[in-house]
């Protein structure tokens, strides 16, 4: 199989909605806890 | 082991289709999951009042070493039991481990959650500590090994990609953590024991999420228009070494000094990172919890920012990097408490948390280099055992010399101060060990018969 064939394959096989729905599922509450983290931390900058 | 079928091993092998970015995700599921561990500093405080309610009642409460106990005890069993059942986790494949990981992990919380109802601080130690900690062991070398086979022309990002999650775990479970205790806290109840119920089934489930979309490679299989390079680096092996062969070699302990060194200075802080801070700039229980999640960011960004740079560096400048430029943070940390700066405290503690952090994502791609990736994650499970040993000498060490201080007549926000000293030169002695590593010698090769 040539890499362009190879490609094709792997570009026909994995449903990009998979990947995305997958990576949407840690990403959510990973941004959430960025966000409370970022916003708890504040006061140590500003002293309040 | 009593496992299903569609866990095994041959039923996860990706057919010629499967994209290999599917992989991080199921990775980061397990990982965010099990990084919950370093969080758990956010529960130090309220399990010291679980019979006081609003304050620690001495004699009745637990004490602030007997809870630190709780934490050194997951991590002690994550490096032992990644360190025994690191073959078995090669063997069955990363869905099996996943799954196994889930139920220890959290069948641990809901024991823990038993524990806190009962104040017995032994079923803790049973459930969270050593129930919990054989499921951090397990869900920790799972993705990275797999994530190693699936990129090998990236292995630093591959394997930061891995552990990033990890770092990332307290991101998430220390302010679910303080949200579930404050929503569930009355007159009769911290929040704990029910914080820990919900976090279980909750994790659980993504944990199986994880381990339902995780596949290994075929034998062979190689990333579209890879070619392996012609000329390697001197430190970085085309061949491969057997695990029960490469615990006994001199690069394998240097290695684990190196990591234990290094782990063991950023565990000091990560660890008690929350009362730390309290203690020092007498900040409130929510900011300090702010603060454990801010480190966790670094931690996290860290993981893969200086794993991913150590592609291009190599592995050896890069821990130079992390032992000399840690080894002189550390030592201004006292100085920021005497001005009383805190945002000198946070730059300070957050550049050294991102090196830590990347001191554990880059010792794979270290192991990689060096002892090729046939029995990768089996070797990189015994190397963890240095991850447990600095689990009991960073925070336990903070903790006794801090409490002595005070004990002594030190003021509380001065307490510290000692230990940042001695970690510093920890630092700087896991500089010179790293000097030392040099390539595993010819005759420790394995040999196809």
């Amino acid at each position: 199989m040539s890499k362009h064939e190879q490609a094709e394959a792997e570009a026909a096989t994995t449903p990009i909605a998979l990947i995305v729905i997958a990576w949407l599922v840690v990403v959510l509450p990973l941004g959430w806890g960025v966000y409370q983290s970022v916003v708890k931390s504040l006061p140590l900058f500003t002293g309040k | 082991m009593g496992f299903p079928a569609f866990l095994d091993r041959e039923r996860t092998v990706a057919g010629p289709g499967f994209n290999r970015w599917l992989i991080p995700p199921a990775a980061l599921a397990v990982h965010l999951c099990i990084g919950e561990i370093y969080g758990f500093s956010v529960f130090n405080v309220p399990l010291t009042r679980v019979v006081g309610i609003d304050k620690s009642i001495p004699g009745a409460d637990w004490t602030a070493p007997q809870v630190g106990w709780i934490y050194s005890i997951a991590l002690i069993m994550l490096g032992l039991s990644a360190a025994v059942f690191g073959r078995w986790v090669e063997r069955v494949g990363p869905r099996k481990t996943m799954v196994a990981s889930a139920c220890a992990f959290c069948g641990g919380l809901v024991l823990s959650s038993f524990g806190v109802a009962n104040h017995n601080i032994w079923l803790i130690y049973l459930g969270y500590g050593l129930i919990g900690g054989i499921g951090l062991g397990l869900g920790y070398i799972a993705p990275v090994s797999t994530l190693v086979k699936w990129f090998p022309d990236r292995p630093g990002m591959a394997t930061g990609l891995a552990i990033m999650g990890f770092g990332g775990g307290a991101l998430v479970g220390a302010p679910f953590g303080v949200e579930l205790m404050a929503r569930f806290r009355t007159s009769q109840s911290v929040g704990v024991k029910e914080a820990f119920l919900v976090m279980a089934g909750v994790y659980f489930v993504f944990m199986i999420f994880g381990a339902m979309l995780v596949r290994v490679p075929a034998t062979g299989w190689k990333p579209t228009g890879y070619v392996p390079p012609v000329r390697p680096k001197k430190l970085v092996t085309q061949s491969h070494v057997a695990v029960g062969t490469a615990w006994k070699t001199r690069p394998f302990w240097l290695l684990w000094a190196v990591l234990c060194l290094n782990v063991t200075a950023g565990i000091g802080i990560l660890g008690q990172a929350s009362p730390m801070c309290q203690n020092m700039f007498a900040v409130n229980e929510v900011v300090a919890g702010g603060f454990a999640g801010l480190l966790s960011l670094f931690n996290m960004g860290g993981r893969f920012f200086w794993s991913s740079t150590s592609d291009i560096t190599g592995r050896k400048v890069i821990y130079g990097i992390y032992f000399a430029l840690g080894a002189v943070l550390y030592a201004l940390i006292p100085f920021a408490q005497r001005v009383h700066s805190i945002p000198l405290f946070v730059v300070l503690t957050a550049v050294i948390i991102s090196m830590y952090g990347g001191g554990f994502a880059t010792i794979p791609a270290y192991l990689r280099d060096l002892f090729g990736t046939m029995h990768l994650g089996a070797i990189h499970g015994r190397l963890i055992t240095a991850w447990s040993m600095a689990a009991v000498i960073g925070p336990q060490a903070i903790n006794y010399i801090s409490k002595y201080q005070i004990e002594s007549g030190v003021p509380k926000a001065q307490a510290y101060n000692a230990t940042m000293y001695l970690m510093s030169g920890l630092l700087a002695m896991g500089f010179c060990i790293n000097l030392f590593v040099q390539p595993v010698h010819e005759r420790h090769h394995h040999v196809e018969a």
